[in-house]
């Protein structure tokens, strides 16, 4: 198919939207722009209707770059001078803008920080006595406090982490062949068990986070208690809060151990049962 | 719908009904005087097993046309990789991303006749047929032949092996496009068809 050549030069120099193909007859008042490297068909576009082209192509974020979707060239868009004062309250709002996380964030450090120095002095006094863990405090350089105080909760934390008893109890089943008095306390080999084998192969229990975190926390008080019931005749706070704390530990791990060696004899000795048949009922 | 979609839809059917050149074998209908609905047909381009056959498309014209592109699907059941066999829809890149309102409503027929001239299996969007297209060709070739004759009236001798197993499957009580599509996606092997039918 040909086309007449003078048909072609009309085409060429007629102007047709690209976005809504309007000519210059349809609106002869509309705003016409050449803003890329095109030509031809393509070379001429409303001014209005890439705008919203740009909008559409900018959802919302009026300083992306848009480029021509046919030749690539990106269109250059300049915005009328803005006044002084408006710039100067652009430039106040975005550096708030990125001030508030950074601010927000170092509240929240902050606010822990002190929750666990404050729980560092209630702890010293706790532990040491109450006149006498002040005097200490007052004598103590500020600096040794400040970093001291808020380590005391993280130590804990930390401390509360090692899982010693699970450590024990493997170690002892490993040897306890060669224990023979323990094994009449805790019963290791029964004849005729079935030694289960996944659940204690698997690594230790998994460290469940609140529950750390609460012993942690308790820990001094409970040392504290058990220390003033337990070892009255020691003098000194501090020796008795000790004495406390390790008795606690040690009688809360042969509880917890004795407990694990239980369960795990009495899943050895599982029986399962024979199934009985019975008239009356129906099996399902 | 918005003035600019209107007049543009209206000003691109003005174009393609007076277009001299009528031999791209593309057509565009108004469904009613809305111009939100239109009616599409392609003719499969020659040298390929959709040889011939005339394919129906649905275009819906968005508020926002030209800024976003049509949204177009294949009504014609088509056997394609780029195409879904279930539901038609298309993965082409200028009906998404790439769109630019430059393009026409012709322009995009066109591009889907070159689409179904040269798929794209590394871009797929029905898993099953890329496989098919890109493991065995040849039985991907007969398998979009034979879909063209049963469903866009592709002309030719239909093959007898794929009539007669199609047949087997729909006397059991099978509907025929699942019954199609099973035997399709399963190598025309009758039992693994059977057994994935649904």
């Amino acid at each position: 198919c040909r086309v007449p050549f003078v048909l072609l030069l009309y085409w060429y120099l007629k102007k047709s939207c690209w976005v809504c193909f309007g000519s210059e007859s349809d609106d002869i008042t509309a705003v016409w722009i050449r803003p890329c490297r095109c030509r031809g068909t393509t070379k001429w576009v409303h001014h209005n209707c890439l705008m919203r082209w740009v909008d559409e192509k900018q959802k919302g974020h009026s300083y992306t770059k848009v480029h021509c979707p046919q030749c690539n060239t990106e269109y250059v868009i300049t915005f009328p001078p803005f006044g002084k004062f408006c710039g100067i309250i652009q430039t106040v709002d975005r550096m708030i803008y990125k001030a508030s996380p950074l601010i927000a964030t170092g509240v929240l450090l902050g606010s822990v920080y002190w929750t666990a120095v404050t729980y560092g002095a209630i702890t010293v006094m706790q532990v040491l006595g109450h006149k006498e863990g002040l005097d200490m405090m007052e004598r103590a350089d500020p600096l040794f406090l400040l970093i001291g105080l808020p380590a005391i909760p993280v130590g804990l934390v930390l401390g509360k982490m090692i899982q010693w008893d699970e450590y024990l109890l493997r170690v002892w089943r490993r040897h306890a062949h060669k224990l023979g008095i323990l094994n009449y306390l805790f019963p290791m080999n029964t004849y005729g068990t079935v030694r289960p084998t996944q659940p204690h192969e698997a690594p230790a229990r998994e460290i469940k986070f609140t529950r750390v975190f609460c012993g942690a926390m308790l820990f001094p008080t409970i040392a504290t208690i058990v220390g003033k019931l337990g070892f009255r005749k020691v003098d000194g706070n501090l020796q008795r809060s000790f004495l406390g704390g390790i008795a606690f530990v040690a009688i809360k791990g042969i509880l917890k151990i004795y407990l694990k060696q239980q369960i795990y004899s009495r899943l050895g000795q599982r029986r399962i049962t024979n199934y009985e048949h019975t008239d009356s009922g129906t099996p399902t | 719908m918005s003035s600019i979609a209107a007049t543009r839809v209206q000003r691109e059917l003005k174009d393609i009904n007076s277009e001299e050149c009528s031999g791209q074998n593309i057509r565009i209908e108004l469904m009613n005087d809305q111009f939100e609905h239109l009616k599409g047909e392609i003719i499969g381009p020659p040298g390929t097993p959709y040889q011939g056959g005339k394919f129906k498309l649905s275009i819906h014209i968005p508020e926002t046309y030209p800024f976003n592109p049509p949204k177009v699907k294949f009504e014609t059941k088509i056997w394609h990789p780029n195409i879904s066999s279930v539901t038609g829809a298309i993965c082409l890149d200028i009906l998404k991303d790439q769109w630019a309102a430059a393009l026409t409503l012709r322009t995009v027929l066109l591009s889907l006749q070159a689409l179904l001239s040269a798929a794209e299996p590394d871009d797929p969007q029905d898993a099953v047929v890329a496989k098919q297209y890109k493991d065995n060709n040849s039985l991907f070739y007969k398998t979009a032949k034979f879909w063209a004759q049963i469903y866009a009236e592709a002309p030719g001798p239909t093959d007898t092996d794929c009539m007669d197993k199609l047949k087997k499957v729909t006397e059991m009580g099978f509907y025929r496009d699942p019954s199609l599509r099973a035997l399709s996606s399963n190598s025309w092997n009758l039992a693994d068809a059977l057994d994935n039918i649904g």
